[in-house]
């Protein structure tokens, strides 16, 4: 009975912790402009990000050291170094934007302004992150996540033609109105949203922090497998709900704002109260998984000691790199760039990142002297490396066609 | 280096000037804009009629849609136009410095919770996309 609580909460958290703030947008500006038409380039993420997380949640398990940890050891200093620079810069980009996000959410029901919203919530981050429990932040935030869960019900309130729903999911065709370059452009987006680098650190961290042992690696996979699937389902919901709505007014979504406005459409102000909370939730949670994911890595790389399951005294160099980081993203926030804008430039250049982050996972889950009888099968290695494949594909278009389509324009 | 610098300096503070067919673009681009946020106000007032959403929401959003559009306007007009595009330029700005002062309407009416001007704004959002839409179709030709 334990065991299915333990394997039924893991996968509740995996599917209110999948959405973020760069889900949130990028789905809401697809599924306006594109509808369905590039739910296929969610479903290539969603895979590829099962792939991944699993062999990240395996050497976990089985190993007992994080992901990082063993990179640097296994392919060398300088290696390691590229991989924390390149996943460092984006998970840095990204915390900054989750920061943003749950400043702009909470600014839709305070109607302050973000910038004073900013500095109190970047404080409650890392108060959070100093004091909380591990599992209370991974459990908390991602049952309230499921807040989230809303956009399903409002499509089934719209009541959409679901035969042209599939119809066009199925069949990707690009809208009349639009060029193939931004197709292909939201497509990249789209696929760098599913897969940011954050989630298999914090993921594979994680595993360490709750002591993952090769006994876990089944609760582990029915969390990724059947997790993440149905959080990429939630991001699915987002783009078809603000294609029912928005997109026969031909608005196209620059706020956060607009993405809520479906919800209200449907189901009213109980509905709105409901996805605002799931905004909160999914960006609170999400902020404070790149947190973490930013001192996890610099650490493990520099072999200092870390995490959450050691007292804040013994890892102090740890705690030290999350108040900085945190410092950082309220600086950055405090310009007064756009958290939106932020958030776009997040997504894209992730998949710039992904092969430098991805490669080396594949390398150590394939390392028998670390992984014994667990390292990559045939299927594990076949599915890596066609990820790999597509992964390069995106992270070489990624840059032409964010100045080629001027940011999707 | 001292070059690039100097080059940088003098481009910053002279205004941006597109070829013929790359402002049409920008026109075009801004005018869809502006008539997305004018669209997005035109919803929200809908669903403030129908009780669907809370003050500080609607107040937000509003505030946003005026503030997106107002910055497309700023950008767009500090565009300098070819000769030939004088006629269009003016037709553009005008439209969309008009859909700025309705949005900014709006936003005074939600925020005071007017709602006997609600039905008038609705009407004059209305016309306004109208007159957007024929302008983005008049700067396509």
């Amino acid at each position: 009975m334990k065991k299915v609580f333990a394997v039924a909460l893991g996968i509740l958290t995996a599917i209110g912790g999948f959405v973020d703030i760069g889900d949130l947008v990028t789905n809401a500006q697809v599924g306006a402009r594109f509808g369905l038409s590039l739910a296929w380039a969610t479903v290539v993420g969603v895979v590829g990000i099962c792939v991944f997380a699993e062999m990240s949640g395996r050497v976990a398990a089985v190993s007992g050291r994080a992901t990082f940890d063993l990179i640097r050891e296994r392919l060398g200093p300088r290696v390691g170094m590229l991989n924390l620079l390149s996943s460092m810069l984006i998970t840095m980009l990204t915390y900054t934007a989750e920061i943003g996000g749950v400043a702009l959410a909470l600014q839709l029901v305070a109607s302050v302004h973000e910038l004073l919203v900013v500095p109190v919530v970047a404080v409650v981050v890392w108060v959070v992150l100093w004091r909380a429990k591990f599992s209370i932040i991974e459990n908390v935030f991602g049952l309230l996540g499921l807040a989230l869960v809303v956009f399903g019900v409002a499509v089934w309130k719209l009541g959409p033609d679901y035969g042209a729903l599939l119809h066009q999911a199925v069949g990707a065709h690009k809208p009349s109105d639009e060029s193939w370059r931004t197709f292909a452009y939201y497509a990249v987006a789209l696929f760098g949203a599913a897969m940011t680098p954050y989630e298999v650190f914090f993921f594979s961290s994680g595993g360490v922090e709750e002591h993952w042992s090769p006994q876990d690696v089944g609760t582990m996979r029915a969390n990724v497998l059947i997790g993440f699937p149905l959080g990429g389902a939630l991001s699915l919901a987002i783009a078809a709900s603000t294609w029912l709505v928005l997109g026969p007014l031909e608005i196209s979504v620059d706020t956060l704002g607009q993405v809520g406005l479906p919800i209200a459409a449907a189901l009213g102000k109980l509905g709105l109260a409901v996805a605002i909370l799931g905004f909160v939730a999914a960006t609170f949670g999400a902020a404070c998984e790149t947190g973490l994911s930013v001192a996890y890595s610099i650490a493990q790389y520099f072999g200092a000691q870390w995490g959450k399951y050691v007292r804040p005294r013994e890892a102090a160099f740890f705690h030290l790199i999350l108040a900085l980081a945190t410092l950082l993203a309220v600086a950055l926030l405090m310009t007064t760039v756009d958290p939106i804008l932020i958030t776009e430039m997040s997504v894209v250049f992730s998949a710039v990142a992904l092969p430098l982050t991805y490669f080396p996972i594949l390398v150590v889950a394939n390392d028998p002297d670390y992984m014994g009888e667990h390292a990559n099968g045939r299927l594990a290695n076949a599915l890596g490396v066609v990820f790999l494949g597509v992964i390069a594909i995106a992270a070489t278009a990624a840059i032409p066609l964010l100045i080629w389509t001027r940011m999707g324009q | 280096m001292v070059c690039a610098a100097w080059l940088g300096l003098v481009t910053a503070c002279a205004p941006q000037a597109p070829d013929h067919s790359s402002w049409r673009d920008q026109a075009h681009l801004s005018l869809e804009d502006v008539g997305s946020n004018v669209s997005t106000m035109s919803l929200v007032l809908q669903l403030v009629q129908d009780g669907r959403m809370f003050g500080k929401y609607q107040q937000i959003v509003a505030l946003n849609s005026e503030t997106n559009a107002g910055r497309t306007t700023d950008h767009f007009s500090g565009e300098q136009p070819e000769p030939q595009d004088d006629a269009t330029y003016r037709r553009v700005t005008t439209v969309m410095s008009d859909a700025g002062d309705l949005l900014a309407d709006v936003r005074i009416a939600l925020v005071r919770r007017d709602s006997s001007q609600y039905p008038r704004l609705a009407q004059e959002l209305a016309h306004m996309t109208h007159r957007l839409t024929r302008a983005e179709a008049a700067v396509r030709r």
